[in-house]
């Protein structure tokens, strides 16, 4: 069904959001995973082609993180060796434990960044955040 | 808690072509875009999607290709919204919908639907660009120059 500009208008008016909840989101369409851990207005800033953080627009604090190239990364971390890859969604190590998303975000930071990233800012903001291995026209990953 | 959801709608408008020089059907797909940010209450994510067809009528820029793999023929489109959309049906962002030193990015697959929107850094060399545009990009579609 395709609708104009007005109906969206009142669809976006008349919605009412649940709270919020932060869980990770892979993204198909650009085999990203978006996560905000916080729930402020915020923009993007560019570490390198692989991972993008949302700063705070009122502070400029950590608020998210996109991770671009999801299915490069994952690959590299099987190609690490010690690591299996089970289908269809899940990442898992030798323990069959998820990887931590912070794991992830270290190999999106491999390639020499574009600006310094803050470190200890991202450590924070997402260990313990558990996540499923997306696939193309997947429903969206849940954290654990 | 949503409320009524039009899930399968694609919403449709007349935006810019990526090559400027034309008008060009746009697709906001309700499913895809909308989902993710309703079941987890991201408000401020959800509501900037009503600056999209702002910077998708009157870009400060186009670009074909974000320079990533499998991502060569997408667009993005980026500006400094006006808010008009919103202002037009009462919706937020009537107050600065655009802060100082910082645009508003649309990226659109290449079949022009919108997969993601986000605000940005601006570029202190080009205000209405986004940051670091002449690296993050490919060709620059419009304005020619």
């Amino acid at each position: 069904m395709a609708i104009g500009l007005d109906a969206f208008a009142e669809h976006l008016k008349s919605t009412t959001l649940g709270d919020f909840e932060p869980r990770p989101y892979y993204e198909a369409e650009t085999d990203s995973l978006i996560y905000y851990a916080r729930h402020e207005r915020s923009y993007a800033h560019r570490i390198n082609k692989h991972l993008t953080v949302f700063l705070a627009m009122k502070d400029k604090s950590l608020v998210g993180i996109e991770i671009k190239g999801v299915n490069t990364i994952l690959k590299a971390i099987e190609d690490l060796g010690d690591i299996e890859i089970a289908p269809p969604v899940q990442v898992k190590d030798e323990d069959g434990q998820v990887i931590d998303l912070s794991i992830m975000v270290r190999c999106a930071l491999v390639p020499q960044p574009e600006s310094e990233p803050d470190y200890g800012a991202l450590n924070e903001a997402t260990r313990g955040v558990m996540v499923m291995r997306p696939v193309r026209g997947s429903a969206p990953c849940s954290a654990h | 808690m949503s409320g009524t959801r039009i899930a399968d709608a694609l919403v449709i408008f007349e935006g810019m072509s990526p090559t400027g020089n034309a008008t060009r059907t746009i697709h906001i797909p309700m499913d895809k875009l909308l989902e993710h940010f309703d079941s987890v209450g991201n408000r401020f994510l959800y509501d900037e999607v009503w600056l999209v067809p702002d910077v998708c009528r009157s870009p400060t820029g186009i670009w074909k290709g974000l320079n990533r793999q499998d991502q060569s023929e997408a667009y993005c489109y980026a500006g400094v919204p006006t808010g008009e959309f919103a202002m037009a049906h009462n919706g937020p962002f009537t107050d600065e919908p655009c802060p100082p030193g910082i645009v508003f990015t649309a990226f659109l697959t290449p079949a022009c639907e919108v997969s993601k929107w986000r605000f940005c850094q601006e570029d202190h060399r080009r205000p209405g660009f986004p940051i670091n545009y002449d690296t993050r990009f490919g060709e620059k579609l419009w304005p020619l120059d």
